[in-house]
């Protein structure tokens, strides 16, 4: 399996998980897709976190809306807008990551 | 440790960290993974920030299905089969566009502002409650009863929007309760009170008692009363006079005397300005007979704090055969506020009357008052104790709050007990009336219907496609039998208390006066050597009524687009007055390059306060500088921390440039003895001294005016990024379009009304039809109302005449 199909369909199941259940469905996808594909890497699966809650981002556009929201939010925490969507990013990552990696830790004991 | 473990380790950390930070808020900030999620979360506001093209909703109660037609403007035009199903819809659109104003707007006139925003809201909480806004609001809506008309137009809002709260998506919660970690309270019926309660406490709170005993404190009471005056000292009343000029007053100045005894309440807090710049609202119409069309013209712009949200929203209500209104409402209220239908359209500015007046009262006790004395008898408090809470339903502190007779109760800084009696709390909004005027034939029947208006008073302005053009001060004004309300009255006795009200005829008024126009810009209504009965003291500035009626004297055909621009006029009256006296007195007292080359450059001055005129900052400074000097007498302890403010500051200036020996020109702190082309003299050079350090060279683009003066407007939790800041607009703190320092006020709707064969409109408000920020219509109304323009405003008879719509809502009812 090439490892671009990995990621994306890891971030469609990060996606779909975020959609259900916020951001606790990252971790629960997190701990679901090393039962299904043992291979899977803690890193692989930040990075479909990180793409799947980029892409939910990137979607939730509608005629430039992002762009405005993401201007106030900077300008209410005082940093760029963009900003706020590398901390999402890293945020979804993290989350994903930490979790994978605790769960095989566990697992591996 | 192995790398394994220490990778393991790390992992459970973050793990800690993250899931922390998203189980539980840190300090005030939002839960970060529900804040972050992209779904449900901060993100999600810009996938909702646009109106769907279609949508269906069931709204409990409806008589039938409604339709909604967005038009390119974001304007909901609702198509109801009866009135109620209409401000049910209302209610909806509103609440789907503004629901977080909504709830904040009516929190602070219930003074439950901690339960939504936290503990830092507790003293404003406080303050509203002592007021007694509250405790009146439920005497209001006991007093509707359960069948009345305005009992079932705010249960009929109140559908609407708890219909939309019901179901609200999470993706679809307002940012501001994403920052704060709420949820949406429903609608209380109520609110409609509460907001218009807090309006009337926007509209006419005044502590007039207290500045005038502390310009007695500092001056004596003879010239306090100058200070504030009964009769403003130059006179263009609402009510036309007849003698087609303004009046200028010839009384006596009173020279500063020595302090009052017993003259100790509080002073003006620190840091106050030595100006009032006190702002206010235009309107005018002119009849038939003054307009280029031959048709009856009406113009309005109401001046508020401006935020984000705008307090208006614009909506359009029709009900076949009974209602076809198109305006603004302020999300809350079940009606159209200002607007126009297809006979008439009216508008509104504040009559700045005394509303208030207070008792100082004999209590039995000096710290905690159980009764209070009356006519030689002890009589009981009324006591009412108030719980705040906070969000998660802490109680925060809990107040006791003690009523006489008259009102609420409350400790002054000198510990003396004061009462309040105030027309606010005893008048519940006319609701209905509002709603009814809608369906009023004409200018006569209109202001009929709007007789029960109570308060906050209004200058109602009403024109019609017969030609009528009318204007009537409206409201409860209270009979005084102590004759003045600017005093501190004794409340041992009855004698001091209110005996009814002015009847509709004493109120002042015109109908199709033969002047052909009528304007009102919060000035003294009635000239009082033609009715001198006390209104009020302390009148706001006559500069733009002056204005106004200098420019609708000088047309005798008035178009729309005269209308529009006189809107943003950029000459000021007080600027006619004072830029000769200004150059008189350098003339005067010539001697100094600098005084000679300030005068200069206020000789180029063309009168105008245009964005990119280079002279207008000048004149403001001179003008800041003159007060600041003129008024010396009221700086108090010596210190300059606590001070007197004149009202109308700048007018008693003016009156002041006919005597030119007066007392009040000399400086107490000098040996020498200064006089008015003195005192002129020095602003003008101090202006120039400051203007040239803060703004440099006068030829310069740090004298544009525009980037001199600017318009902020936050928004309405003052978030930073949320509002508009830096706007650059014609006018100054004088002019028609007032612009002041910090500029936070202005214009907050703009309409301007050709009532012909058929009805045009035009209007715009700073801001946009959306409290969403994300949207394209949080601030797409901005740019035209800094240019002084005006959109045209569609109305639609049916949904098939409404063309190509934004955005359609069909409304059903529940099952």
């Amino acid at each position: 399996m090439s490892r671009a199909f990995v990621l994306v369909a890891l971030a469609l199941a990060f996606a779909a998980g975020t959609w259900v259940g916020g951001w606790l469905g990252v971790v629960a996808v997190a701990l679901a897709a090393p039962w299904l594909l043992r291979t899977l890497q803690p890193v692989t699966l930040g990075l479909g976190a990180a793409v799947a809650w980029l892409g939910l981002i990137a979607a939730a556009d509608d005629g430039g809306s992002l762009g405005r929201l993401l201007s106030r939010l900077g300008g209410l925490f005082g940093v760029p807008g963009w900003a706020l969507v590398v901390v999402a990013v890293l945020y979804a990552f993290l989350l994903a990551w930490s979790t994978a990696r605790l769960a095989e830790g566990l697992r591996t004991r | 440790m192995t790398p394994a473990r220490a990778g393991t380790a790390a992992a459970a950390l973050v793990l800690g960290v993250l899931g922390g930070l998203s189980l539980a808020a840190p300090g005030s900030l939002p839960r970060l993974g529900p804040f972050l999620d992209p779904a449900h979360g901060v993100f999600a506001v810009a996938r909702t920030a646009e109106l769907p093209a279609h949508a269906l909703a069931d709204i409990p109660h409806l008589g039938a299905p409604v339709e909604v037609r967005y038009d390119a403007r974001g304007v909901p035009h609702i198509f109801a089969a009866g009135e109620l199903d209409a401000i049910r819809a209302l209610g909806y659109v509103v609440a789907r566009d503004r629901l977080f104003q909504l709830e904040l707007q009516a929190r602070a006139g219930a003074g439950t502002l901690t339960e939504l925003v936290g503990a830092r809201a507790l003293p404003l909480d406080q303050e509203t409650r002592a007021l007694g806004l509250p405790d009146a609001a439920e005497r209001s809506l006991a007093a509707l009863g359960d069948t009345t008309r305005g009992r079932r137009l705010i249960e009929a809002y109140a559908d609407g929007v708890n219909a939309w709260i019901d179901q609200l998506a999470r993706a679809q919660l307002p940012l501001e309760y994403r920052l704060l970690g709420r949820r949406p309270a429903r609608w209380a019926p109520e609110n409609a009170l509460h907001l218009f309660n807090r309006m009337g406490w926007v509209l006419t709170q005044s502590d007039l008692e207290r500045r005038k005993a502390a310009a007695a404190a500092l001056v004596g009471p003879a010239a306090a009363d100058f200070l504030y005056p009964v009769e403003s000292p130059l006179q263009e009343p609402i009510q036309p006079s007849g003698l087609g000029a303004p009046r200028a007053g010839t009384e006596p100045v009173p020279e500063p005397g020595p302090p009052a005894p017993d003259t100790v309440l509080a002073m003006e807090p620190a840091g106050a300005p030595a100006s009032d710049h006190a702002l206010g609202s235009n309107n005018w119409a002119v009849g038939p007979r003054r307009s280029a069309t031959g048709h009856a013209l009406l113009a309005g712009d109401p001046h508020l704090e401006l935020t984000l949200p705008s307090i208006w929203y614009e909506a359009h209500l029709v009900v076949p055969d009974s209602l076809d209104v198109h305006g603004v409402t302020i999300p809350g209220a079940p009606a159209i506020v200002i607007g126009f239908t297809r006979q008439l359209a009216w508008t509104f500015t504040n009559v700045e009357a005394d509303l208030q007046d207070r008792w100082l009262e004999v209590v039995d006790d000096a710290t905690r008052p159980a009764r209070y004395r009356l006519d030689g008898t002890w009589r009981p408090l009324r006591t009412r104790v108030e719980t705040y809470r906070g969000p998660g339903g802490a109680v925060l502190a809990v107040d006791t709050l003690r009523f006489t007779h008259r009102g609420p109760l409350t400790r002054g800084a000198d510990g003396r007990w004061v009462s309040l009696r105030w027309t606010v709390l005893e008048a519940a909004p006319a609701l209905d009336a509002l709603a009814a005027a809608a369906r009023a034939a004409d200018a006569r029947a209109w202001l009929a219907t709007m007789r029960a208006w109570a308060a906050p008073p209004q200058n109602l302005l009403v024109a019609d496609r017969a030609g009528h053009i009318a204007l009537r001060s409206t409201g409860r004004f209270p009979r005084r039998p102590t004759a003045r309300g600017d005093h501190y009255l004794r409340g041992d006795t009855s004698a001091t208390d209110w005996a009814g009200d002015w009847t509709v005829a004493e109120m002042p008024q015109a109908q199709d006066p033969p002047q052909g126009f009528v304007a009102s810009a919060n000035q003294q209504p009635v000239d009082p050597a033609e009715f001198p009965r006390y209104l009020g003291a302390g009148w706001l500035s006559p500069w733009r009524a002056l204005r106004i009626n200098a420019l609708l004297r000088s047309h005798d055909t008035v178009t729309v687009d005269d209308m529009r621009r006189f809107q943003t006029d950029p000459r000021s009256a007080a600027a006619e007055r004072f830029v000769p006296a200004f150059l008189a007195a350098a003339a005067a007292r010539a001697g100094s390059d600098t005084l000679a080359r300030a005068a200069a450059l206020l000789a180029e001055w063309n009168g105008e306060f245009t964005v990119d005129n280079r002279r207008a900052v000048l004149f403001e400074a001179a003008v800041d500088a003159l007060q600041e000097r003129l008024w010396d007498e009221l700086a108090g302890d010596g210190t300059g921390s606590r001070r007197a403010v004149p009202r109308p500051a700048l007018v008693l200036a003016w009156r002041l440039l006919a005597v030119p020996a007066s007392k009040w020109w000399d400086h107490p702190s000098t040996s020498r003895v200064e006089d008015r082309d003195d005192v002129l003299a020095e602003a003008l050079v101090a202006a120039y001294h400051a203007v040239r350090e803060r703004h440099g060279d006068p030829a310069g683009d740090g004298w544009r005016w525009g980037a001199v003066r600017t318009v902020s407007i936050p928004h309405l939790l003052h978030l930073p990024g949320f509002g508009a800041g830096g706007l650059a607009v014609q006018g100054g703190s004088t002019t028609l379009n007032p612009v002041t320092a910090g500029g936070g006020f202005g214009a907050s709707w703009r309409m301007v009304v050709e009532l012909g064969d058929s009805v045009r409109a035009w209007g715009t408000y700073p801001g946009g039809q959306s409290g969403n920020p994300a949207s394209r219509r949080y601030l797409d109304r901005l740019p035209l109302w800094v240019e002084g323009d005006l959109a045209p405003l569609t109305s639609p008879g049916t949904v098939g005449a409404v063309g190509e719509s934004s955005a359609a809502l069909t409304l059903r009812p529940a099952p």
